[in-house]
Parts: structure tokens; C-alpha cells; sequence
């Protein structure tokens, strides 16, 4: 039994529970709703996963260092807002530009806060999250924002690839050059060994402030392209539509794999978390549940998935 | 404690003949010892002799695979530690298990407090009394209403001694057994006296079993004392203050133990790698001293004399400091601890667990840690380089380990140490601070890290020894500072052919 084989085999124990979830909830699916079972409905769960996978790549460095982002949701909103009232009459680059400023700003205030004037991530994220609704909701005075400006929903809409919706391609695509990051870089190595051990890791020459501060800004940055994309594929803007991303995330980080308490895990395996959310809430529009009672559902196996999933022998005490 | 009667007891606890195997692992083949009121009951081997698990089947937490447990002269069998400690048997561990924002009378009667309710509401008054009782007749000068937080460790271990009696009596148990887990290895020498004191003073209430890695407080404390080698009893000594450390050693290891003593320095550079003048900073002041390539400064002192808190200093460049720090005759621009792994400083910390190892890492990802968390290579990490490095390090260094993938959380104290040196030696730092680096290890790892030491400094590395344990001072170092209260005391330069005595060292440093 060697060292490197015993690698394998926990990283496999990682990733065998969510892919068996996957496989159950498709099957389940595909004996409930004879409709399920096409090419279509992988396509729709693609299509549908985006905008999530963009979030909890951001959220799985944030949580891998031991920290938490509760701000995700309203970012989505408030950087979809922007870049959807921008896009009405202006050029869909600005548009983006715009939603992406958005993240960098409630990236940089959460950041700042926590950092540097160390009030927890928790509390910070959960009160800047209330800021940024309250802004979303003001500047657009609670109304949605049509957008029926061509360049910009193609941004998600359009298809380069083999009937493939663009926005799954940005979104595969950032999850690529993001798990590249988590895994091969200093600035990953340095997410898992603040997680790890932060006083360690100070001693060891890794700026923790600065550290801190830029995952925030990272993981605003990825909820409001989350939002950009997701107002392009809309062809509009609504308050709340990011509302569910946060819990979302979370939860897909967690399913993947990666510890609440920071230093295990890793950002590659989050889209097996997103992936068992989507083809959840794809598998029950399916069948047509009533929207109340999927939240219900989605709630419950959320907490499941989790209680499943969640590596206990690395906690001592459950806060 | 001369006039204490010891009276002669039967045993309280036996063990006969008990086996414990952890997979293809035997820990313990069959062992049997008696442990009685009265006296102490030293228990000793190397990391791996099976004194862990020995602890962990007389107190509930393993069941034995054979043989059986006595108690009161009955066979027992405990399926879980509280079932032990509602018999009466009570382990003390390493790391306290209490609770620190609670009083001191709260944690005697943590879990009990029942004992002390009436209609839901519980009596402090009566909780506080009774503990001040046994507290009077123990004479332990400790105020029962004192958060748990304001005491010393040794006071902390003490009322958890106090906890064990007092939940025993609630019991109705008139003698428990204590069992400490090497209670003295976070103690300075002082607390380990007041500590002792204790343990001695309850020999007629309790059993006491006494297991530590220094042989020193072996002889000292206990009455009798078994040796244990490869989960077997090697030797049982009715007088252990006849022994000689070097005796029970070779006991321990089956051959004599080689005393490293420390070449005298070859190098002959004058140009001194550090240079301190006048260095204040928070709990040491005025510091002036200079260390020559190749050589050990060894820094001696008592617990709160400074000398951590100046290694520390030292390695940050004078982070929050004042005065001058030259490193090769230069005064730093940055200072923190990124600056001063950049100008090829090295530390190893006090605290393995709480400064030193990421637990949950893979070793090889631990020995890179400074090396890429001060940015010194490239962006991308080389997951190649990391695990040649590894597997040099476990090489050169012996690191008992199956792999570079393996979590460094897995591996004994000893081979931890050692990780946190391979850091410093893959990086190849020039002035290594070491502060207790063999703290918690046993005799084997600790001549192998003197090894080590002694192999570096011939290559023109220099290391700031601090140390508690004086003679790894005396014998490692080429001069010794002497700290108390923050400041030098005393400069010795070291003579190979007559070293300075410890008597000499202890007068400076209280």
C-alpha cells in the first residue's frame, strides 16, 4: 500500500457519492417523466448549470480557505441589472464591463471589511448582501430590465458549437482555467493552506490579508459574470433572480467535495455539486412539480446531499 | 516528601496478558502489570512501544483483543472511556480537557452538576465549597472561583487531577487511578515541580501511572517502573532512582544510547551572519549578540524569559521591534516573516501543532510550504519538483513516512519535526531558528535531529538554538545566552573538553 495509491483512492471516495447521486436522480427521473430521457434534456441541464458553476467556482475558493460568501446571490442581481440597463441602448462590451465592475466593487468592500478590518467573512458577506439587494432594487426601482439588444444575448444565446448554448461553453470554460488556478498555483496553494492552518501559513510567508481580500474580489468577480450571463440568456434582468445562487453554491461546493472548514477539496470537483442541484430542479420542471413544492424538495435534498456528503472527520464541533 | 507513610496496597488494577492488534499491527502482545495506590507507576518506551495504547485499554477507549482487565481484584471490561471513569479510572491528557471560559469549581464538577441541583437550579455556593474543601486538604493554593483561563498549565493540570478525585468521590470511589498521559511535556521546569509536588501528595488517595518521554522526571517521581519495547514488557525496575538515564534508555532500545555531543565549529568566516544591537521588542529588551556562520548560539532561559519571543522576532527581521538586526551585515529593507525566509532565515516554533505543520496536508506540499508561500519560485507550482524534493528529504532526513502523499497529520512526532526541518533545508536557509526543535520527540528522533543540526552547521548554516531542555544546550551549542525577564544575563562560550555544568546555567537563568 503506497502513499500515492492511497491519494487515489480518497480522491475517488470523493467524487464516487456525487456521481452516484447524479446517476440515481437521472435514473429516477427517467422512469417518472418518460420525457426526461433524450439529448434535449442534457443540453437543458448544461444550459442550466451555468450560471451556477460560475458562482461556486468562485465560492469554492472562498470556502476552501475556511471563510464563507453570503453576498453571491444579490452580486448575481445587482451586476445582471447593471449590465442588462447598460446593454439597452449602449454596446454589449460595456455591458459587460459594467456587471463585472460591479463584482470587482462589492468584492473589493467585502474583502476590505473582512480582511483588513477582520469582522467574519459570515457577517460581512450577510450584511453586504442586504446592501447590494437594496441598491439593485433602488436603481432600478423594483422593475425587471428587457434587453433586446442582439450582441449582447448572444453572449449566452448564440451557439458556436454543436447546437452547445454559449453560456454552457463560458461557463466550462472559466471552470477550466479556474480549476487550473485552484490546483497548479501559488495563489491556489495558498487558499488551501490558509484553510488549512492560517497562522502556519502566515509563518510560512503567505500574505493572509491580501490573500483574503483578492478570493473575495475573485468570487464577486465570478457571481457577477454569473449575472451578465444570465441576463443574457434571459434577455432580461429581474430583482432577485440571483436570490437562489447563494445557497446554491454552497451546497455545490460542499456536494463536490470540499470541507465547510476550509483546506480540503477542490475547485474542479464543484461541478459535480452543481450538476446534482441542476438535474434536481431540470428533472422536476420535467415533471412538471409545482414550483412551490420543488422548492420543498430542492430544500430538503439540498440538506440531504450535504448531510451525505459532508467529510465529519474533519470537524470537531458542528457550529 | 520524606514523611509520607506509603502503605501497602493490593493491586487496584491489574491487566493480564492483554493483546491489542490494529490491523497487521500488533501494539501491544500481551502484557500484564499491576498498578497500585499508593505509588507511581512510571510507564516507558519509544514512540511506537505500545504506552499509548497500553493507556487507551486500561481506560475504556480500546477493548483489548485478549486477556483481561481486574479491577478491585473482579474482571472488568469498560466499553467506553466514561464507562472507565464511572468506575474510577481517569486519564489525564497532553491536552487538557477542560473547559477554559468556565471557573475552576465549574470544571471540577463538569458533567456532575447534577450532584449540585435542586429543582433545576444549580447551587455555585455548594459547588465552590466543596471544591475548597478538597482543595484544603490537599493544600492547593487555588481559588475555586478563578476562571479557568487566569491559571498556569501545571495549575490547569492540577485541577484536573482535583477533577478526577472529586468525581471519584461523588462516586463513592475512595480510590480511583489516574493515568497521565504525559502530563509534563508543555511544563517549565518550575511548574513541573509545583506538578510533581501534587502527584506525590496524592499517592495514598490514587493509583497513578506516569507515563513521559523524559527519563529524568522518571526517575524522580516514580516508585516503580515498567519499560516497554515492540508492545511487550522488556523490564520491570522496583527502584528507579538507582537508574541512570543511560541505563533506562538502553533498556528502552535494547543498546546503549549514544550521547550526541557537538564538534566544536569549523568554520572560520568572521563576518557574523546576525547581528543584534540594542534589539527591543515585546517581552525581551536590549538585546545585543551576534551569530558567526556555522555556529550554535544556544539560547537558554526559563518559560517567559524572552527567548521565544526573540526567535520569533528574529526570523520576522525585527517585525515590531526596535534596535538593529544585520542580516550578513545588512539591515533588512522589509521585515515580517515573507522578508525574512527571502534573506534565508529558517524557524521552527515552539508549537508543532498550533505554528509549525498544516495537519491536513500531504508532506510534500508542507516542505514547500515557505518556499512558495514567500513567492520565491515560479507562479505555476511544479508538482514534479515538489515530490523530488519529498522524496529527497525522506531519504536524507530518515522521515518514517510511506510517501510524499501522505497527510503529515499521519506521522509521529518525531518525523513531523522533521518535516518542519526538511522546509528550511530544501530551501537552503543560512540561519536556522530553532526553538525547542525536539520538544515532544523521542531519544531515537532527538539524537537523529542533532544529527542533522550538527550535518548543517558543517556546511556553514547557523542556527539560534532555544531550548528548555539544558542539556541539549550544553551539548549543541558552541556559545549560550542566557535569558531572564527579557533580557541577557550571561554569555558562555562552550569548551568541548569541559562544558559549563547545568547548575551553573539554572543559577543564571532564575
Amino acid at each position: 500500500m503506497s502513499g500515492r495509491n492511497n491519494v487515489v483512492v480518497r480522491g475517488l471516495k470523493g467524487v464516487a457519492l456525487p456521481i452516484g447521486g447524479i446517476i440515481v436522480l437521472l435514473l429516477l427521473f427517467s422512469l417518472l417523466a418518460p420525457s426526461f430521457f433524450q439529448p434535449n434534456t442534457a443540453v437543458t441541464i448544461l444550459r442550466e448549470s451555468s450560471a451556477l458553476l460560475v458562482v461556486a467556482i468562485g465560492m469554492t475558493f472562498v470556502v476552501l480557505m475556511g471563510s464563507i460568501d453570503l453576498s453571491v446571490g444579490a452580486t448575481v442581481t445587482l451586476a445582471g441589472l447593471v449590465s442588462a440597463t447598460v446593454a439597452k441602448d449602449g454596446s454589449w462590451v460595456v455591458a459587460i464591463l459594467a456587471g463585472i465592475a460591479v463584482g470587482v466593487i462589492v468584492g473589493l468592500a467585502n474583502g476590505i471589511i473582512f480582511a483588513y478590518a477582520k469582522v467574519p467573512s459570515f457577517l460581512t458577506t450577510l450584511g453586504m448582501s442586504l446592501v447590494v439587494g437594496g441598491i439593485g432594487l433602488w436603481f432600478v426601482g423594483g422593475r425587471p430590465v428587457q434587453v433586446f439588444n442582439l450582441d449582447f444575448t448572444n453572449i449566452s444565446q448564440g451557439r458556436f458549437l454543436f447546437g452547445l448554448p454559449n453560456i454552457a461553453l463560458w461557463a466550462i470554460l472559466l471552470w477550466l482555467i479556474i480549476s487550473y488556478v485552484g490546483a497548479k498555483t501559488r495563489f491556489g496553494r495558498y487558499t488551501f493552506a490558509i484553510g488549512g492552518a492560517e497562522v502556519v501559513s502566515g509563518l510560512a510567508g503567505i500574505p493572509i490579508r491580501r490573500m483574503k481580500l483578492w478570493v473575495l474580489v475573485l468570487s464577486g468577480v465570478m457571481a457577477a459574470i454569473a449575472g451578465v450571463l444570465l441576463a443574457s440568456r434571459i434577455g432580461a434582468a429581474t430583482p432577485g433572480m440571483g436570490d437562489r445562487l447563494t445557497l446554491d453554491s454552497i451546497a455545490a461546493v460542499v456536494i463536490g467535495g470540499t470541507a465547510l472548514t476550509g483546506g480540503v477539496g477542490g475547485v474542479h470537483r464543484t461541478i459535480l455539486g452543481v450538476l446534482v442541484i441542476t438535474t434536481l430542479s431540470v428533472g422536476l420542471n420535467t415533471m412538471g412539480v409545482a414550483p412551490y413544492l420543488q422548492d420543498i424538495i430542492q430544500g430538503a435534498v439540498v440538506i440531504l446531499a450535504v448531510a451525505l456528503t459532508l467529510d465529519r472527520s474533519k470537524l470537531t464541533v458542528i457550529k | 516528601m520524606t514523611d509520607v507513610i506509603i502503605e501497602t496496597h493490593a493491586p487496584l488494577l491489574q491487566a493480564r496478558d492483554i493483546v491489542k492488534s490494529f490491523g497487521p499491527v500488533k501494539a501491544v502482545r500481551s502484557i500484564s502489570l499491576d498498578v497500585r495506590v499508593g505509588e507511581v507507576l512510571g510507564l516507558v518506551g519509544e514512540n511506537g512501544a505500545g504506552k499509548s495504547t497500553l493507556l487507551s485499554l486500561m481506560s475504556g477507549t480500546l477493548a483489548p483483543d485478549s486477556g483481561e482487565l481486574m479491577f478491585n481484584g473482579s474482571t472488568t471490561q469498560f466499553d467506553s472511556y466514561r464507562a472507565a471513569t464511572e468506575s474510577g479510572i481517569f486519564r489525564i491528557f497532553q491536552h487538557q480537557a477542560l473547559v477554559p471560559n468556565m471557573t475552576v469549581a465549574e470544571n471540577v464538577y463538569l458533567a456532575h452538576e447534577k450532584a449540585f441541583t435542586r429543582f433545576g437550579i444549580i447551587s455555585q455556593r455548594r459547588m465552590v465549597q466543596k471544591t475548597q474543601e478538597i482543595f484544603d486538604e490537599l493544600s492547593v493554593d487555588l481559588d475555586p472561583t478563578a476562571e479557568l483561563d487566569s491559571l498556569k498549565f501545571a495549575e490547569r493540570q492540577v485541577v484536573e487531577i482535583v477533577r478526577s478525585l472529586a468525581q471519584a468521590r461523588l462516586l463513592g470511589i475512595t480510590h480511583p487511578v489516574i493515568l497521565h498521559d504525559e502530563p509534563t511535556s508543555a511544563l517549565s521546569r518550575e511548574q513541573i515541580e509545583f506538578f510533581f509536588d501534587f502527584v506525590r501528595r496524592i499517592k495514598n488517595q490514587a493509583a497513578q501511572v506516569f507515563v513521559s518521554h523524559r527519563l529524568d522526571e522518571i526517575i524522580e517521581l516514580c516508585d516503580r517502573m515498567v519499560v516497554l519495547k515492540d508492545g511487550t514488557v522488556v523490564s520491570v525496575q522496583n527502584d528507579p532512582t538507582a537508574l541512570t538515564e543511560k541505563e533506562i534508555h538502553s533498556l528502552m532500545v535494547g543498546r546503549e544510547a549514544e550521547r550526541h555531543t557537538r564538534a566544536a565549529r569549523t568554520n572560520d568566516e568572521t563576518e557574523p551572519r546576525l547581528e543584534l544591537s540594542g534589539f527591543t521588542g515585546e517581552g525581551f529588551s536590549d538585546i545585543s549578540l551576534q551569530i558567526l556562520p556555522g555556529e550554535v548560539l544556544g539560547v537558554a532561559g526559563v518559560v517567559g524569559s524572552g527567548k521565544s519571543d526573540l526567535g520569533r522576532a528574529v526570523f520576522e527581521l525585527g517585525q515590531g521591534a526596535t534596535g538593529t538586526l544585520k542580516v550578513n551585515g545588512v539591515e533588512p529593507a522589509r521585515q515580517g516573516s515573507r522578508a525574512g525566509i527571502r534573506s534565508s532565515l529558517g524557524y521552527v516554533s515552539n508549537e508543532r501543532h498550533r505554528d509549525g505543520i498544516i495537519a491536513g496536508m500531504s508532506v510534500s506540499h508542507n516542505i514547500s510550504l515557505p518556499e512558495i508561500g514567500a513567492a520565491l519560485g515560479p507562479v505555476i507550482v511544479s508538482g514534479n519538483r515538489e515530490t523530488t524534493n519529498a522524496d529527497t528529504a525522506i531519504k536524507d532526513l530518515n522521515i518514517k513516512a510511506p510517501g510524499p502523499d501522505t497527510l503529515v497529520g499521519n506521522l509521529s512526532g518525531g518525523n513531523q519535526q522533521k518535516v518542519l526541518l526538511a522546509r528550511w533545508i530544501t530551501l537552503g536557509s543560512k540561519l536556522l531558528v530553532l526553538d525547542n526543535p525536539t520538544n515532544g520527540v523521542d531519544v531515537g528522533a532527538k539524537a537523529e535531529i542533532y544529527r542533522i543540526i550538527e550535518g548543517l552547521t558543517q556546511q556553514g548554516v547557523s542556527v539560534m538554538l532555544i531550548s528548555d531542555d539544558l542539556p541539549e544546550i550544553l551539548s549543541m551549542s558552541d556559545r549560550i545566552v542566557v535569558m531572564k525577564d527579557g533580557k541577557v544575563t550571561s554569555t558562555v562560550a562552550v569548551d568541548v573538553t569541559a562544558p559549563p555544568s547545568e547548575v551553573d546555567l539554572v543559577a543564571a537563568m532564575v
